[in-house]
């Protein structure tokens, strides 16, 4: 009885193994992205929804490809993800910079973004950028936001969490002065909570963001670009936007 | 000085002492023998209230020590010495150490008190030599010696042995049993269960024989050797002094 | 004794066969003309490592000259010329670059890279600073564990029904629940629900000392159960020797008891410490950058996770591998004292 059970479970762990192995399915387009990032990407009723994640699916479309499978990463294990082949782009709302450049190729650029800053909705110290010096500052680590502020403001004590919302969190709870991050999604929380406000609507820097995709890997980054050319021009583009960006 | 009337203990279901009733004199060495599992070794427990009697009452010099309101148990304890079968000796501390802890916490004796107090009694039972060695060092006899002495430390008015030389090699048993035996020679009142019969018949004032928790048959050591009465008792011993 | 100094040798010799770093890409030779470019390079301070560390940018001269760019950067090159290409500071890969074009003009990207074990060497102060931060909450945390766990541990044998429950309800909770969400309970559910005890916004507790306190009260739930084993292994007989003696509950526990115990404690307290600080990374969520998330962080910078995560693997190695020789020690003459 237990060697047929013990049978049994290799059999069913070989079966998993074969599964997991199987040939990569030619129209399925694999996405790396990270959840925790509203609008562009979140999770809602168990399904991650979002501005990038209707894009793509709009861009496996027109690919022709039948299906989109998103993999959800952490933010610090989305490059490398990408890079040990996990999944064939991402898509996360990611800037294009020359640090990562040197790593992956991006797509041309679909969407345009910058920093702005959060507080709690009674601070009257934080009017712009230079009055972020000497305070600390929520952010997610290795974002832009992370990078730009441990550049350019040395005074600021970063504090790095490994996700976006943990850093609103620490913001409501007092632990840190503001949180940085990019125009989208700090919109989107000034409005989703209204004890929170932005301090400026014109963002401190010029950023854009693109679809990564592994170097070598050409003829998918080609395909992309091409796709998203003819969404732009379509108008299935500016639908997407519109369904996420009314105010805009 | 110790009268117990009625005793009973429960563990649970099981009915240990059904009912024992006995009084010890004052300087009298009784020894309690009987069958494995005939509750000598309970009995003797609760005469320190190390066992919680069920129902009943124990009286040690007239007050009743069974009376949970008035009497403080360690009190009691303090006042009752026990030698155990596995000597219980604390391995981290010296022999000295073992002697002297309780004098000190207890009775409130100065260090260098209860240190003399430990060497006087090392004498007595021969092993003022091992006083600055650990329990580990010394031989099963060894150690029931210095057990003994440490529970004499307390000065006792009683000296209760839970089957003293049960655990040990035969060759030590002896030394264990020269000790007890100049204790009783003392006037010390000592319960005693045991298997040695030969100490009961030399030392024991009186022998109490104990079958399913109750007192089977009691007197004198001779009475109960050479003619017992009660059929459970004559079985007994014609087992063991088969052997 | 020998596997101790086979660790030794075995992380010394990973060191030195940390894999060689690939380069950046050379655009391809269409086979005309030959550009080279001379690119010299000197170390740039930081540009953004904080706590320690020069920075692994390179500042690029060609032909002598600076050019004010930093590597990575991408050049435009002009055809017809001869460029020398030349990273000349120590521990890059790069040290002679010759690339060469067809006539036009032509993006190259030049990326110089530090070679395996320079940019291990330069990641090291930073992850450093994350290990002493690691191991500053461990200490701390074990230590704080082991005074609640010893008093937990004992009501948990004391003869109190009321402790017994207390005692048993907080090592329930704490072990029955994953040490990730203490933290997010106490961090981030903590303070919305003191603002409204208090009456007021949310009451904010600094994330180091949310990290103390539920590393403390997770390892003293930990301890209190190595504790109330370490108590109940003592043999019941010391227990009422002490009793008989007249000794009270307290006195026998802590004159006979506690003190054997103690010694019982000491191997299982070593693996509690090991564990803890393999756990503590946990409080990363926090935002606290010890260890691994100093790794994480490096890692989302530089993209070079295999000799980031060597490197921090070989500093987990080089606290606990002491550590564990340190207990044995002290076991050893633990049991020589008894």
């Amino acid at each position: 009885m237990k060697r047929i059970l013990v049978g049994g479970l290799i059999l069913v762990l070989l079966v998993a193994l074969a599964a997991g192995c199987g040939k990569k399915d030619a129209g399925v387009l694999r996405v790396g992205t990270e959840p925790g990032y509203a609008p562009m990407e979140f999770q809602e009723n168990g399904k991650i929804v979002g501005f990038d994640i209707d894009l793509i699916e709009a861009i496996a479309k027109e690919m022709g490809r039948e299906k989109v499978e998103f993999i959800a990463v952490d933010w610090d294990g989305i490059i490398p993800g990408l890079l040990n082949g996990n999944f064939d782009c991402i898509i996360s709302a990611m800037t294009i910079t020359d640090e990562r450049k040197a790593q992956i190729n991006f797509s041309d650029p679909y969407f345009q973004a910058g920093l702005l800053i959060l507080v709690r909705k009674d601070n009257t110290t934080i009017k712009d950028v230079e009055d972020l010096d000497g305070r600390a500052v929520g952010v997610q680590g290795n974002t832009t936001a992370d990078l730009w502020l441990t550049d350019n403001m040395k005074g600021v004590r970063v504090v790095r969490f490994k996700g976006n919302p943990e850093a609103v969190q620490e913001l409501k709870n007092g632990g840190v002065d503001a949180v940085v991050a990019d125009n989208a999604i700090i919109m989107w929380e000034s409005v989703k909570d209204p004890t929170l406000k932005v301090v400026s609507y014109t963002p401190f820097t010029v950023e854009q963001y693109g679809i990564g995709v592994k170097k070598g890997n050409d003829q998918l980054l080609d395909e992309i670009n091409a796709a998203l050319t003819k969404l732009r021009e379509n108008g299935k583009y500016d639908e997407i936007f519109k369904k996420w960006f009314k105010t805009e | 000085m110790i009268k117990v009337v009625d005793l009973h203990k429960k563990f649970h279901r099981l009915h240990v002492l059904k009912g024992v009733s006995t009084e010890i004199a004052q300087g009298e060495v009784v020894c309690v023998i009987g069958p494995s599992g005939s509750g000598k070794s309970t009995f003797l427990r609760c005469l320190n209230l190390l066992e919680e009697p069920s129902a009943g009452q124990i009286f040690i010099e007239g007050v009743e020590v069974t009376d949970h309101k008035t009497i403080d148990v360690n009190e009691v304890r303090a006042e009752v010495g026990m030698v155990f079968q596995k000597f219980n000796l604390f391995p981290h501390k010296t022999v000295l150490e073992n002697i002297k802890m309780a004098p000190m916490l207890v009775r409130g004796l100065s260090a260098e008190e209860a240190e003399e107090r430990a060497y006087q009694l090392l004498e007595r039972v021969g092993l003022r030599s091992k006083a600055d060695a650990y329990p580990d060092q010394l031989s099963g006899g060894q150690q029931q010696r210095v057990a003994i002495a440490r529970a004499l430390a307390m000065r006792p008015k009683a000296m209760l042995f839970d089957e003293p030389t049960s655990a040990l090699d035969p060759e030590m048993i002896q030394e264990v049993l020269d000790v007890m035996k100049g204790l009783a020679r003392d006037g010390m009142t000592m319960v005693v269960v045991t298997h040695e019969m030969g100490f009961a018949r030399e030392v024991g004032d009186r022998v109490l024989f104990m079958d399913d928790g109750l007192i089977v048959e009691e007197g004198p050591p001779e009475q109960i050797f050479t003619n017992p009465q009660n059929e459970r008792t004559k079985a007994f011993l014609g087992k063991i002094l088969k052997l | 004794m020998k596997r101790w100094i086979l660790w030794g040798l075995i992380i010394g010799c990973l060191f030195l066969v940390v894999p060689a770093g690939a380069d950046g890409q050379t655009p391809d030779a269409g086979g005309q003309e030959k550009a080279v470019v001379t690119v010299t390079t000197k170390l740039v301070p930081d540009v953004g490592l904080e706590r320690g560390g020069k920075s692994p940018a390179v500042e690029i001269f060609i032909d002598g000259k600076p050019t004010g760019f930093t590597a990575p950067h991408t050049f435009v090159l002009n055809p017809g010329q001869r460029y020398e290409l030349r990273g000349k500071a120590r521990g890059y890969t790069d040290d002679f670059r010759e690339i060469s074009f067809a006539p036009g003009e032509h993006n190259f990207q030049l990326s110089l890279r530090l070679n395996s074990f320079s940019f291990i060497l330069y990641v090291f102060p930073a992850l450093l600073w994350g290990a002493l931060l690691t191991l500053g909450l461990t200490v701390v945390a074990v230590f704080n564990g082991i005074i609640i766990g010893t008093l937990v541990g004992i009501g948990r044998v004391i003869k109190s029904k009321v402790v017994n429950l207390i005692a048993g309800f907080y090592t329930d909770f704490i072990r029955g629940t994953p040490l990730l969400v203490q933290i997010f309970m106490f961090h981030f559910g903590l303070p919305p629900l003191l603002g409204l005890l208090t009456g007021t916004d949310a009451v904010y507790v600094p994330a180091i000392i949310s990290a103390i306190v539920t590393l403390s009260i997770n390892s003293g739930a930990y301890v209190a159960e190595i504790v109330r084993a370490g108590i109940q292994s003592i043999d019941r007989g010391q227990m009422e020797a002490a009793r008989s003696l007249g000794l009270t509950y307290r006195q026998a526990l802590r004159h006979v008891i506690l003190p054997q115990a103690f010694k019982r404690v000491i191997p299982p307290l070593g693996n509690e410490f090991i564990a803890m600080l393999k756990d503590s990374s946990l409080v990363s969520v926090i935002a606290m950058e010890e260890l691994v998330r100093t790794g994480q962080l490096l890692q989302g910078r530089f993209y070079r996770s295999t000799e980031i995560w060597l490197a921090v693997a070989i500093i987990f190695l080089c606290m606990t591998l002491p550590f564990t020789r340190l207990v044995a020690m002290l076991e050893r003459r633990m049991k020589t004292g008894d």
